[in-house]
């Protein structure tokens, strides 16, 4: 055999992810691919998303219809670079899901979220720690109306190098709904609590649109701890929030309203489906949920969407700072970022919206890893 | 979050509404002690258990026995409404309420209507229902059209502990009269259920699963039937979605259209009486408003038009089966335009 045969497997985007349902092959069989195209539409219980070949070559094999839905790291095609003949094919095929099925066998039970009691709060993580436990800690902490799912796609990739801990916000996800004033100092507080309570004392932040002015607040009070801030769509001083779409986010009460205020969240709509918005609903229906809610988007934001915060001058905070914005974001108006301290790097990621942690989870990843890695050399 | 019966999920919503609210009181037959008991109240808490515990919580002045008088507690429910307290009956058997008709069509239901909406209806009638417990012809139908038949009543048929919860939560909160029927072989069905008070919406479907090639449409335990049909015609191929209506009056009839639009193909699974049934209904509103969306006729998968029979053998012939749910959807997929 003078060719190479790659695998192209269910792919696991998430904590909860232990199947996805193949929607629509976007090469055929027999199509030529290069590294980095898109194979296959993969629709999960959260989200719609495509495979990217990791190869170039030739994809001859497809193996599962579309409209069905299979097991994460099933083989779903075959993609040959060079001359390969078919039994070698069909030989490859086999191994894979003789080894798959042992894989599958002997694999761990999925992660669980955990609750802890912070003074008289519960609050809900995960923790998806890495092989060697020495390692740093990456701390998400999402923005309003989210929960932890907000990092399904970034949680369990950058625990290949670092234990990460994703939290649902006080008023949010499975944490407790109360909230005092609901502001983000009081947020913060509660955190760096959290934090506190677990013997966290290293860790680097990674804070999503409102997170992002929460994740600042905690880097701030404590430098100590926070190495690094990783600001993604992030509120700050002078950008203006769309307002219409908080309101909508916590009060939309049908699918329909739902998915109108919702795909205003991303660069492509269709990257939304029915069981995101059923979740969202779903959360939003408990008691307290809308009211909490309603707090604290009326703690942090004018109606005119200016931030009603106070936030420490970026120039005050010691930790390395970059920001992550998405070309097309339509919640969040920031046109001030030539008035920021020249080091904080800006990334710019074309074609995503407000949440580009989903929808170039790849390429946010990445920056992530490597901002943490050029900074530790610098501590 | 944890695994809970359909039957905690309902006394957890119930328990959840009395501590909110003084004003919701239970009344029924055996609602404190319960057939079969010892005559010790709280013992059993009504025929399937449903309201156990609540006696000793809620004390006497809130949840009461009745006389096994259908006619009399349903009209007292109707008229403490209208005082303003939150009625939750519990008739054991959906079967009953034939003899408490005219409390139900012509005074529940018409008060907001005849008293030009100045008057709440906020009541609730819970009963069991369905064949499937050799309980025969007078305990095992499945009489949810009847109700759904009359404007001013909301007719809610749960198939799942969680929305059971969140369902009946909501009931209870609605101002208007609510006819709330649990299949009787769901009770000791499991699923997750959060532990704080959360609300379902009327009129909403649940979607079930989705699939392209064909949706099928039901409600009730008829919802389980349809999942072990969709896990069979996976195997070969065919990709079903399934929407659970949750509530038939009010009726997600955007969500149907919807489905019927994307999928082209609808199986109608329904337990009750195929004359004037669910599925005879949901099938005229698509015909009515999407019959370009339809690739191949409907097809209703239902009992047949007979009492419920008593023999086990006999009954399970009766009800509607997975392998009567894969045959109908073969059929509609052979009988392409």
């Amino acid at each position: 055999m003078s060719g190479k045969i790659f695998p192209v497997s269910m792919p696991k985007w998430g904590m909860t992810m232990e199947e996805g349902k193949v929607t629509d092959w976007l090469i055929s069989e027999g199509g030529a691919v290069n590294e980095g195209d898109e194979i296959v539409e993969i629709e999960t219980d959260k989200i719609s998303n495509v495979v990217e070949s990791q190869t170039s070559g030739i994809l001859v094999r497809h193996l599962v219809v579309e409209g069905s839905t299979y097991k994460v790291g099933s083989l779903i095609g075959v993609i040959i670079d060079g001359d390969v003949k078919e039994n070698e094919i069909d030989n490859f095929i086999k191994k894979f899901e003789s080894e798959e099925k042992i894989k599958t066998d002997t694999k761990e039970a999925t992660n669980k979220t955990e609750k802890l009691q912070v003074g008289n709060l519960e609050l809900n993580f995960l923790e998806v720690f890495c092989e060697k436990p020495e390692e740093e800690t990456i701390v998400f902490v999402h923005g309003f109306g989210g929960d932890l799912n907000s990092w399904s796609y970034n949680q369990v990739e950058l625990s290949t190098h670092f234990n990460t801990i994703s939290l649902d916000l006080p008023g949010h996800g499975g944490s407790a709904l109360e909230v005092d004033s609901g502001n983000v100092s009081e947020l913060s507080e509660i955190l760096i609590s959290l934090f506190e309570k677990k013997e966290i004392n290293q860790a680097h932040l990674v804070g999503h649109s409102l997170g992002g002015a929460i994740s600042l607040l905690m880097a701030y009070t404590k430098p100590e701890i926070f190495k690094t801030l990783t600001l993604i769509c992030p509120v700050l001083p002078g950008c203006k929030t769309n307002t219409e779409f908080l309101e909508g986010f916590i009060f939309a009460d049908s699918r329909k309203q739902m998915r109108s205020v919702v795909s205003e969240l991303y660069a492509n709509p269709k990257i939304v489906n029915r069981n995101f918005i059923d979740e969202t609903l779903k959360s939003r229906r408990f008691d307290g949920a809308k009211q909490a809610l309603s707090k604290i988007k009326d703690a942090n934001f004018l109606p005119s969407g200016e931030g009603s915060f106070q936030l420490p001058p970026l120039e005050e905070i010691k930790a390395p700072i970059q920001i992550i914005q998405g070309s097309e974001d339509k919640i969040i108006k920031f046109s001030e970022y030539d008035l920021l301290p020249p080091n904080i790097k800006i990334h710019e990621l074309n074609g995503s919206g407000h949440m580009p942690q989903m929808e170039e989870h790849n390429q946010v990843n990445k920056i992530i890893e490597a901002f943490i890695h050029q900074t530790r050399g610098s501590i | 979050m944890s695994i809970k019966t359909f039957r905690q999920a309902l006394n957890e919503a119930l328990h959840l509404e009395m501590s909110r609210d003084k004003n919701v009181i239970i009344f029924g037959e055996d609602v404190c002690g319960g057939t079969g008991g010892t005559g010790e109240k709280d013992a059993w808490g009504g025929a399937f258990g449903v309201t156990k515990g609540l006696l000793s919580e809620f004390g006497p002045d809130r949840i009461m026995d009745t006389p096994i008088t259908e006619s009399a507690f349903v009209g007292a429910a109707v008229g403490a409404a209208m005082t303003g307290l939150r009625p939750v009956t519990e008739i054991m058997f959906v079967d009953f309420l034939g003899v408490c008709f005219d409390q139900i069509f012509n005074q529940a239901a018409k008060v907001r209507y005849m008293f030009g909406g100045k008057a709440d209806m906020p009541m609730v009638l819970r009963a069991s229902y369905g064949a499937g417990a050799s309980s025969a012809s007078q305990h095992s139908q499945a009489l949810y059209p009847i109700f759904t038949h009359i404007p001013g009543l909301k007719v809610v048929v749960p198939s799942n502990p969680y929305d059971a919860k969140g369902l009946l939560i909501n009931a209870i909160r609605d101002e208007d009269p609510v006819i709330f029927l649990e299949h009787k072989m769901l009770y000791d069905f499991s699923g997750e259920v959060p532990d704080e008070a959360y609300t379902v919406p009327f009129g909403e479907a649940g979607i079930i699963r989705e699939g392209k090639d064909v949706t099928l449409i039901s409600l009730g335990k008829m919802v389980n039937v349809c999942q072990e049909a969709a896990d069979e015609l996976a195997k070969e191929n065919v990709a079903a979605s399934i929407l659970d209506l949750r509530t038939i009056s009010p009726l997600d009839e955007e969500t149907i259209l919807e489905f019927t639009e994307e999928t082209g193909r609808v199986v109608v699974v329904d337990e009750a009486y195929p004359r004037c049934g669910v599925a005879a209904d949901v099938s005229s509103i698509i015909v009515e408003k999407a019959f370009s969306d339809l690739k191949a006729p409907i097809k209703k998968v239902t009992p047949p038009h007979s009492p419920v029979p008593y023999a086990p053998n006999l009954e399970q012939a009766f009800l509607p089966s997975s392998q009567n749910v894969i045959d109908a959807v073969k059929e509609v997929i052979r009988g392409e335009k």
